[in-house]
């Protein structure tokens, strides 16, 4: 069954230069060496990943860097377009309109969505102008992917990294798809709350963080919420996301389908979840 | 006695995977005009191997099928969890103990500038965390 990754940051040597990998490491906090686009191309491949869905991070408030910038993630959906999708990345305290912003940045490059770590990029996710991006996106139908759950990185706002904040967002922007990443973790009932009252919000089960990714969602998928209820009551609001590089994508894909659930359970969290999110469901 | 030492890369396609390395190591050691000595092929990935054993498509899947079963994937590892010096959790004890079986170099002879090995015996590069580029050095002793 072939998969969507909903979740890529492609942090690839090919645009990770100097001054980037200092950005890679005080800002985002990873301190590997970047691989090139060629070996996220296979792991995808050895996980049948079909389609992968790559995030920009704009970084330029806090730190004058993007991790990539838009325009690098839209040169890479261009060069493989059956593989990538693009979401652009843009700080609401940027300087300027941010509906020019968002079609300059995000309309005008072909890309499909919004990455947004407040956390990281240092912003209150209910401040006025995060507010005003939000009603920006609902307006040009672009889904909004935020960060959720623990930031390890200590230099961080916590309170920032919190699902609960994301349910003042969804019903103030009923139509703005809006994907809480990592399940919350370690606050994964109130991420599950926010989705399961708030039609436009979703939940992708990004990275590991209890042991290995085989650990991790056995545990999340069938011990801390019952697989009863990951399959009936989360059955369309669960996506598949690896966060690499921060993991590799066949480690995630093999740990998710060892969970044992349901064919069909397994097939929306794999693919069409995510693909009703993009709008390209078949 | 000269010492010639270079890095080069190797591109690995599966998640665990052995390489055949033999023609690279040979061009290099052409590269390095030493004749007689000895050649140093070594990786630096803990998380990879480099041993030299026969050439057969067979003994290749062998290979891999042994390390899958001699090492399990889902043991209870101390060493999954998160990692700060890299920024990410470390969920790869299988990979670092397969790494250890297998070592992370092999030390070949050269005679007439020639790799002095068996006819069987090819040098591989063994991916057990890929795919990933990784970087070997090979150091060559001799005149």
């Amino acid at each position: 069954m072939p998969v969507v990754d909903f979740h890529i940051h492609p942090l690839v040597s090919e645009v990770i230069d100097e001054d980037k990998y200092k950005c890679q490491r005080e800002v985002f906090g990873l301190r590997t060496s970047p691989q090139p686009l060629e070996t996220l191309l296979s792991q995808m491949q050895e996980a049948s990943v079909e389609r992968g869905v790559l995030l920009a991070l704009d970084c330029s408030v806090k730190a004058n860097c993007s991790l990539p910038s838009n325009e690098e993630v839209a040169s890479i959906v261009k060069k493989y377009p059956s593989k990538f999708v693009g979401f652009g990345s843009l700080h609401p305290y940027r300087e300027g309109s941010l509906r020019e912003l968002l079609e300059e940045e995000v309309i005008n490059l072909g890309l499909r969505g919004l990455k947004l770590n407040p956390s990281i990029q240092d912003f209150d996710p209910l401040s006025q102008r995060a507010l005003q991006l939000y009603g920006e996106l609902e307006r040009l139908n672009l889904p909004l992917i935020v960060h959720t759950g623990l930031s390890w990185f200590p230099s961080t706002s916590l309170e920032y990294c919190k699902p609960l904040i994301w349910d003042n967002v969804a019903r103030r922007f009923p139509n703005l798809k809006i994907v809480l990443s990592h399940l919350g973790w370690p606050w994964v009932w109130d991420a599950i709350a926010v989705a399961l009252r708030n039609d436009n919000v979703f939940l992708d089960i990004s990275n590991t963080f209890t042991g290995s990714p085989n650990e991790h969602l056995r545990y999340l998928l069938t011990e801390l919420v019952p697989k009863r209820f990951v399959e009936r009551f989360l059955n369309e609001k669960i996506i598949f996301g690896s966060d690499y590089p921060r993991i590799e994508i066949p480690k995630m894909v093999r740990a998710l389908r060892g969970v044992g659930l349901k064919e069909e359970i397994e097939e929306a969290i794999l693919r069409l979840n995510a693909l009703k999110i993009l709008g390209d469901e078949e | 006695m000269r010492v010639y030492m270079r890095e080069f890369k190797v591109v690995s396609k599966r998640e665990r995977e052995i390489i055949n390395i033999t023609d690279r190591v040979r061009e290099l050691i052409k590269e390095s005009g030493i004749k007689e000595g000895l050649a140093l092929v070594f990786s630096k990935h803990t998380t990879t191997g480099i041993f030299i054993n026969e050439n057969e498509r067979g003994l290749e899947r062998d290979v891999i099928n042994y390390f899958n079963e001699a090492v399990r994937d889902d043991g209870d590892y101390f060493h999954h969890h998160y990692f700060y010096k890299d920024g990410r959790m470390a969920v790869n004890a299988w990979a670092h103990l397969r790494s250890i079986l297998v070592g992370l170099n092999v030390v070949i002879p050269l005679r007439d500038g020639e790799l002095l090995l068996g006819s069987r015996e090819n040098v591989y590069l063994a991916e057990f965390d890929g795919p990933k580029e990784r970087t070997l050095v090979i150091t060559v002793l001799g005149e």
